[in-house]
Parts: C-alpha cells; structure tokens; sequence
C-alpha cells in the first residue's frame, strides 16, 4: 500500500482537510501561503482533487426495482424475519418478472405427464453440491453422477424421511399460468428473506437453484426473474390455471440451523397437496402474489 | 422530543444512499443489497430508540457502516464464488455506461485498508464532515483526517500512478 514518502507528505493531511473544507482559517492561510512557494505541494493538491472527483462523481446506485419494494416490507415483517443475513436459502421459487419462467419442481397434474416436453425438464439433484440428469433431462453440461448414483442417494435420505430432489423433473411455467400464490407458515416462523435474480436460461437457473438447494449463498445476477428464497417458511403453494398445484415444504419442519447438519441434503421438499392450504401469513401472501401478478 | 420518524420516509430518502454507501464498501451488488436490507431491518427495530441526537442520515449510516463491517469480515473469511461473467450478464442494463469507471474505482477503492475506505467513503461520497466520520466510525477526528487523506493519496497513486508505475493495469 501507498505510503507518504513525497516531498508534500508534511502537509498531506493538511491539503486534504483543506480540500474537504476542515482547515480553520488561519491552517488555510497558511498552507496556501506555502503551497505558493512549493509546487510539490500544488501538484499533490491537484491529484488529491482529482481523487476525490472521482469519488464525488461516482454513479448514485439505485436499488434493483424488485429489492426496492421489498426491503421495507422485509424490515417491518422484521420478526417474522429470522436469520434474515447470510444463511443458506430454505425455500427456493424461481418466479419471472415479466417474461421469465417459474422453476419449480411439478406435482401432481394428471395432464403434466402427457405435455411434458423434454427439452423443459430439469433434473436436479442434491447432494454434496453436485448435479445430476435425470434421464432424459435437458441438457446438462456438468454431468455428475449416475441413476445408481441418485438412487443410493435417494435411499440415503430416505430415513429422514425426504423426498430427494433427485431426478426430479422441473418445469416452466409461464406466469400468464399462475392462477394464486399461496404462502402458509407454521407458528411464527415464517419468512421472505431475499429476492434476488436468477437467470432465465434453463442450465443456468437450475444451476443456481442448486447452489441455493445445496446450501450455499445465492449466487445470482441479473435476468427476466427472481429467485424468492424465504427461510425457514414451511410451506408454500402455487396453484395454475390449469388446476395443478405445487408446493415447496421444509424437510425437516425446522429451520435451516437444523439442516445445515447434513451437508448435501436438500433443504427443500416437494409434495403434493390436496386443495389450497389455509392462508396463514395473509399478509405475506397478499405481497407476493399481487406482486407476482403486477410485475 | 420531537416523534421518531415514520419509517417509510427514512426508507425513502435513505435507501439510496444507503445502497451507494454499501456497494462502495463491499464492493459487490447482492452483498451490498443485503446490507441494505439488514440495515433497513436494524433502523426499522432501532427507530423507537431513535432520539434524533444525529441526523437520521448520520443514524442509519452508523448502522449500515456496522452492518458493512461484518459483510467484510465475512466476506474475508468465504471468498464468494462468483464467476466473472455473472456480473455481466446484466440484461437489465445496470451494468450499463459508466460501469467501467464505476468498477474501477470500486476495484482501486477495495485496495485500500477497509479503515481509510470506510473514512473515504464517508468523506467523498456521502460529504460528511471529518466530525460526523468521528462520531459514526468511533474514532478520533485526528484518526478520521489521517485515514482520509492516506485513503485519498492512495486511491490517487492507483488511479494516475506516477511516471513508471502501472496502476490497476498491473
């Protein structure tokens, strides 16, 4: 690093508190009666000037749209917030803003079966922060591991009673599709944490849901969505035009501290419903699904 | 004592500030958006404690410079595993005209002791008087003038490095 080795450096501090205006008059005085006599000085003041532009005029950020909007409901719902820094995402929804697509893993749909397109297939996988293709999934440059592989993994997790995201098969859905957005928490432990984007382009969004299943920090940039990560909410349900209905559920009913002692497990989970879940975070809901409908 | 202020006006005229603030300490977007986010959180809990002693600008910056302080010591410890081309891929234009410069300075300011950054900052981009710097950073305003001007003396040697040396190009 930079250290004051020049001829001005005895006056160093003294020309950048008169630039920023921290002098009293009589220091002022003084420094520009001897900055008259040493052009080392003026030139340090020049440059220091210059520095200090450069940072006057750096651009004034603006808050992405989407952050904006949501940060003050985030600050108020604050105790509904928990663990609202850092931590690793519980719930994932992809959701567009305006042309994007949910990523969202389907259930049951009778229909889903028969119009299922192969090129919309996600395959996911969980574990140790790999990915996986399900078989005859879309395509995947980094391919890791086999059927067998997932299928151990699946039976691994069995015990704790989850329901691997292994193999599973993702689907767009177009927003134009969603009919209602449905949030239910248990207790008081329900959350919308962050709201970031995720790109739209399958690879990549599956890629980065898998950072956020696998636990680690989102990674996201900009795109035509978001990704909603809310922790630890336990459930939440999003049900289409065409009647089906999907659900995104905690594994293990707890919050994430709980699953970020098993390394690799997904921390989400995926089951069918029956008819709408009750509404229990009404507010919340209310936010996002007016939110996901007006974008 | 006059009434806290409501919070949505808080939020309003300082979430910018609070961002710019953020991203020029932490230097990276999704970082600087959380920290805006937890101060926000912080100011929202602390705003019935607030008794106007400094101006709400003063206050909820002290907050967000704490909340900065642990992103970067955080940040030191689990170096974040973004691509290069992810900050790119902006189609939303953020990263539009100016994001050269803009990422320069930030890169040229990430070189500098996070003490004199946090004083530069303070200083030049938000204009706070060297007290001010003194009351939200706890140190002594002869600390605060020192960092500033050793902050400001390196950031100009890395951006106009003196004949024969390369700056950022290095």
């Amino acid at each position: 690093m930079m250290v004051d080795k020049r001829p001005q450096d005895g006056h160093g501090e003294a020309l950048s508190a008169y630039i920023d205006g921290e002098l009293t008059r009589e220091e002022a005085e003084t420094l520009v009666a001897h900055m008259d006599a040493c052009p080392e000085c003026r030139r340090a003041l020049e440059s220091l000037k210059r520095a200090k532009a450069v940072l006057r005029s750096m651009p004034h950020e603006e808050l992405p749209p989407h952050r904006a909007r949501v940060i003050p409901y985030v600050a108020q719902n604050a105790k509904y917030f928990i663990a609202v820094q850092a931590a690793a995402a519980l719930l994932i929804l992809g959701v567009s803003i305006g042309g994007g697509y949910y990523y969202m893993q389907r259930l049951h749909s009778a229909q889903d079966a028969k119009t299922e397109e192969t090129a919309s297939k996600l395959a996911v996988s969980a574990p140790a922060g790999q990915e996986t293709t399900a078989p005859g999934a879309a395509p995947a440059a980094d391919t890791a591991g086999s059927a067998d592989s997932i299928a151990a993994r699946n039976r691994e997790y069995a015990g704790a009673k989850q329901e691997s995201l292994l193999g599973t098969k993702w689907k767009r859905i177009a927003a134009r599709d969603v009919e209602d957005l449905i949030l239910s928490c248990r207790g008081d432990k329900y959350v919308a944490a962050k709201v970031t984007t995720i790109e739209a382009s399958d690879a990549a969004a599956r890629r980065k849901v898998l950072d956020l299943v696998n636990g680690s920090r989102p990674i996201m940039s900009g795109a035509a969505g978001f990704v909603v990560d809310m922790e630890p909410i336990y459930k939440l349900v999003i049900r289409t035009r065409d009647g089906s209905s999907m659900s995104f559920s905690s594994p293990f009913g707890g919050p994430m501290k709980e699953m970020n002692g098993h390394r690799g497990t997904p921390p989400m989970l995926v089951k069918g419903l029956g008819p709408p879940m009750t509404v229990e975070n009404e507010p919340l809901a209310r936010y996002l699904y007016d939110w996901v409908r007006k974008p | 004592m006059p009434n806290p202020p409501h919070f949505d006006e808080v939020y309003r005229s300082q979430a910018g500030p609070v961002f710019s603030f953020c991203m020029r300490l932490l230097g990276d977007r999704e970082e600087a958006m959380d920290a805006t986010q937890e101060t926000f959180i912080k100011a929202w809990r602390g705003l019935k404690y607030y008794r106007g002693d400094s101006s709400v600008s003063t206050w909820v910056h002290s907050i967000a410079l704490n909340v900065c302080r642990d992103a970067v010591s955080r940040m030191a410890r689990r170096p974040r595993p973004v691509e290069p081309d992810e900050r790119m891929a902006d189609p939303a234009g953020e990263f539009a005209a100016g994001v050269i410069d803009a990422a320069i300075v930030d890169e040229a300011l990430a070189r500098l002791p996070v003490e004199q950054r946090e004083a530069l900052v303070l200083c030049d981009v938000l204009g706070h008087s060297y007290a001010q710097i003194a009351e939200l950073t706890g140190n002594p305003v002869g600390t605060v003038r020192s960092r500033i001007h050793r902050g400001r003396a390196a950031l100009a040697s890395i951006l106009e490095p003196p004949d024969g040396e390369d700056g950022l190009n290095t």
